[in-house]
């Protein structure tokens, strides 16, 4: 096995070598126009003796060019942690191979999808790049941006959780190598557990019983800050899961077995958000409050919100932001189940960040060396050590009882539904969020959420 | 023999007026001209904004765009935009104008203090609002419970964000105003003031029939930016509204983004520009055709 890919891997080095003449110029382009650069630690090998033969050469480098290179990565490990772990990760490739220059540049989340789509239709993309996997890669790769690298990644794919890959999977086809991987938990505070005498819920009767008794208490049972219309997404999709299992989605998405936007599950979550917030689980204005400034954090954190229902973003988050909490206070459970229904409590919602080569890279075999050292097992251990993120990579010591936790969750999926909004192409996404944000603020009702979900999945998915 | 060394003269004249002039019309022209010409170029496209593959589409667009009512609830906001800039910071830039430019004590002060806002970034602009508007946290959410008002705390959502967002605009563009009706104000000659105090005429006569028509072209003229910044309006809807301004708070500009850069429909989103830069026009023409007879009048 190994040595087949390996003279698949040599192989395509040569193609590569020979298409590299022609399209140097856009990295070089892109290299000079960046602010970050990773300088090389190495000296530059010796490059006559890896030249003389491509097949001895190939012990270490596996076939790759000995010619002085440059490679760009675009990501978003912005903060100062994850940046840590990208920059060891790079550090060590350009130790292996001396030749070879990296470039990262750090982008901010919401500019770069913009910078990306710009940098695309002008040509001016970098070899590699940050993506969610979903309706977003899948627009680029409709326009043929995207490297199609199946072959490359089922040659390592054991060296990944299944579901990890499946996460960035588009069309059944890989293209990407995940370094992020998280499932979505409710967080609780655990002293107001503790305070209250409450008990770790397993099904949504439970979990609704304590929020009753939360709210008795004066707490919110809920933080939400719902301005940018993802933050309530997150639990109306995990409510649709738990109503109806993972089939209605996809089969609405798939237009297959009658499947529609208007299944009963999708009614169903609409109706128990809506009751949730009639309820007063939610603080007061949550549409209204901003999940980037940290409004619902605050409430959690100051321990007047009792549960927040987030990405696996939220352990970094709480970790740089409010340490105390993070190391006593902090508690995730998997979010309830509803008896009765399809759905069940391995089947977890969740998304997260893979590397993904440009079509236009001319140096695909030296890219794909570099995202999968970018996304392996030393870098996964730096992840977790370090910044707190689940890789996704197999093999990694988990430092503490919640990262553990979060990566039994994983382990156990049986399918991790990516969300909704990064699943859908873009516009159905787009509207997924505006209607979920309009159930929040009580201005729609959940039948005419799902109809309008419903009308345009017909015109953008019935082709 | 005359003649033509006076023409020659005038062709150099020209030619050097040009030279003068090129490198400002040459950014001009590509980043002005250029632009809006590939806008309408690109609105009768089919295309994503990600490749070079375009299918065209004639009018389509331009039809499809007419007919979605996004659209036109996005300009109805951006005309309650322009109505709140004109009757809102006129006046009030106006009044703060003719504070600063009387002979009251600290008025250099005061000058410092009406001008910070406009030294703030949008986005932190933005951000301390969001602060400030904050359900639980903010300021104005504390001063309600201690007066201990029962209204809702919710500003940035529903019927109240248009309101408030318009409030910090008022708040960030009302110094700008003043800064140029304050140079307006200090270029009425200081003789017309005296003769009129000794042909009897009081403070408010002196306003009215001084102070007004002398600048009624500095006006005109903030007057126009008002109408077209706000019909182009974007940045702190977008910021406040945590990048996903809605039905109540969706502007042409915002709906345009969404449209270009989430959705990756950048013909349809070119559309909405040159419809957005139709209306502009137009409104900036019949304004300013409006305003001038009514000068000379």
């Amino acid at each position: 096995m190994k040595k087949r890919s390996l003279a698949l891997l040599l192989a395509a080095a040569m193609t590569a070598g020979l298409v590299g003449c022609s399209g140097g110029g856009t990295t070089e382009s892109t290299a000079a126009t960046t602010a970050a650069t990773v300088e090389t630690t190495a000296a530059p090998a010796a490059e006559g003796e890896e030249k003389a033969d491509a097949g001895e050469a190939a012990g270490d480098n596996a076939g790759l060019t000995t010619d002085e290179i440059t490679l760009t990565v675009w990501h978003i490990a912005i903060d100062e942690t994850r940046h840590q772990t990208v920059t060891n990760a790079i550090n060590r490739f350009m130790e292996k191979y001396p030749n070879i220059k990296v470039v990262d540049v750090p982008n901010e989340n919401d500019p770069y999808k913009t910078k990306l789509a710009t940098a695309m239709a002008a040509g001016e993309e970098p070899d590699i790049f940050v993506s969610w996997g979903g309706g977003w890669l899948e627009s680029f790769i409709d326009e043929g941006k995207v490297l199609d690298i199946d072959d490359k990644v089922k040659a390592v794919a054991d060296e990944y959780y299944p579901a990890a890959l499946s996460l960035f999977q588009v069309k059944g086809k890989n293209y990407s190598l995940p370094y992020s991987c998280g499932p979505v938990p409710v967080y609780y505070n655990k002293k107001i557990y503790a305070d209250l005498g409450l008990e770790v819920p397993t099904t949504i009767e439970e979990f609704e019983a304590n929020c009753d008794k939360i709210k008795e208490a004066g707490i919110i049972p809920l933080a939400l800050g719902n301005s940018s219309q993802w933050p309530a997404a997150l639990t109306f999709t995990y409510l649709s899961m738990r109503e109806g299992g993972t089939q209605p989605f996809l089969d609405a998405y798939n237009r297959e077995n009658g499947g529609t936007f208007e299944h009963e599950s999708f009614i169903k979550a609409g109706a128990r958000l809506q009751d949730w917030v009639n309820k007063g689980y939610y603080p007061e204005g949550c549409n209204g409050i901003n999940y980037d400034t940290g409004g619902s954090r605050m409430l959690f954190y100051n321990g007047m919100a009792a549960h927040i229902v987030q990405t696996n973003g939220m352990f970094s988050n709480c970790r740089s932001e409010a340490p105390e909490f993070y190391e006593n206070n902090l508690g995730i459970f998997g979010f309830p189940v509803i008896e009765g229904t399809d759905g069940n409590a391995k089947q977890i919602l969740g998304g997260g960040n893979a590397y993904s080569i440009s079509a236009s890279c001319p140096y695909p075999d030296e890219a794909f060396e570099l995202i999968h050292m970018l996304t392996d097992k030393e870098f996964g251990q730096d992840s977790v050590d370090i910044a707190g993120v689940i890789s996704g990579v197999k093999g990694v010591t988990m430092p503490n009882e919640l990262t553990k936790a979060a990566d039994d969750f994983i382990q156990n999926a049986e399918y991790i539904q990516n969300f909704y909004d990064q699943f859908l192409p873009t516009d159905l996404g787009a509207l997924h969020k505006q209607t979920t944000y309009d159930l929040v603020g009580l201005t729609t009702t959940p039948e005419e959420a799902a109809a309008q979900m419903e009308e345009l999945a017909k015109q953008t998915l019935d082709k | 023999m005359n003649q033509d060394s006076a023409s020659a003269k005038k062709l150099k004249k020209a030619g050097l007026v040009l030279l003068f002039v090129l490198p400002a019309l040459f950014f001009y022209g590509t980043f002005n001209l250029l632009g809006i010409a590939r806008t309408f170029y690109y609105s009768t496209m089919d295309w994503k904004g990600i490749s070079a593959n375009k299918v065209f589409l004639g009018l389509s667009n331009y039809i499809a765009v007419a007919k979605d009512m996004n659209f036109w609830n996005a300009l109805k906001n951006n005309m309650i935009l322009v109505i709140a800039s004109m009757f809102i910071q006129m006046p009030g830039a106006l009044l703060l104008a003719l504070l600063i430019n009387s002979k009251l004590r600290f008025t250099k002060f005061f000058r410092t203090v009406f001008f910070m806002p406009m030294l703030l970034s949008t986005v932190a602009t933005g951000i301390m609002w969001i602060l400030f508007y904050d359900p639980n946290f903010g300021l104005m959410a504390k001063v309600i419970r201690a007066l201990g008002l029962k209204m809702s705390t919710a500003f940035l959502q529903g019927s109240t964000a248009m309101p408030a967002i318009l409030f910090v605009i008022c708040w960030q563009f009302i110094p700008y105003y003043m800064i140029i009706f304050k140079a307006g104000l200090s270029n009425v000659p200081e003789e017309l003031y005296e003769a009129a105090k000794i042909d009897g005429a009081n403070t408010w006569q002196c306003f009215t029939n001084i102070t007004l028509p002398m600048i009624i072209p500095t006006m005109r003229t903030s007057a126009v930016l008002q109408l077209v910044g706000s019909l182009k309006y974007f940045d702190l809807f977008y910021v406040m509204m945590g990048g996903a301004p809605n039905t109540s708070t969706e502007l042409m500009a915002t709906y345009m983004y969404k449209k270009g850069f989430t959705e990756f429909q950048m013909g349809y989103a070119s559309t909405i520009a040159a419809y957005m830069f139709l209306i502009c026009f137009i409104f900036a023409c019949c304004f300013l055709y409006a305003t001038s007879r009514k000068g000379e009048n």
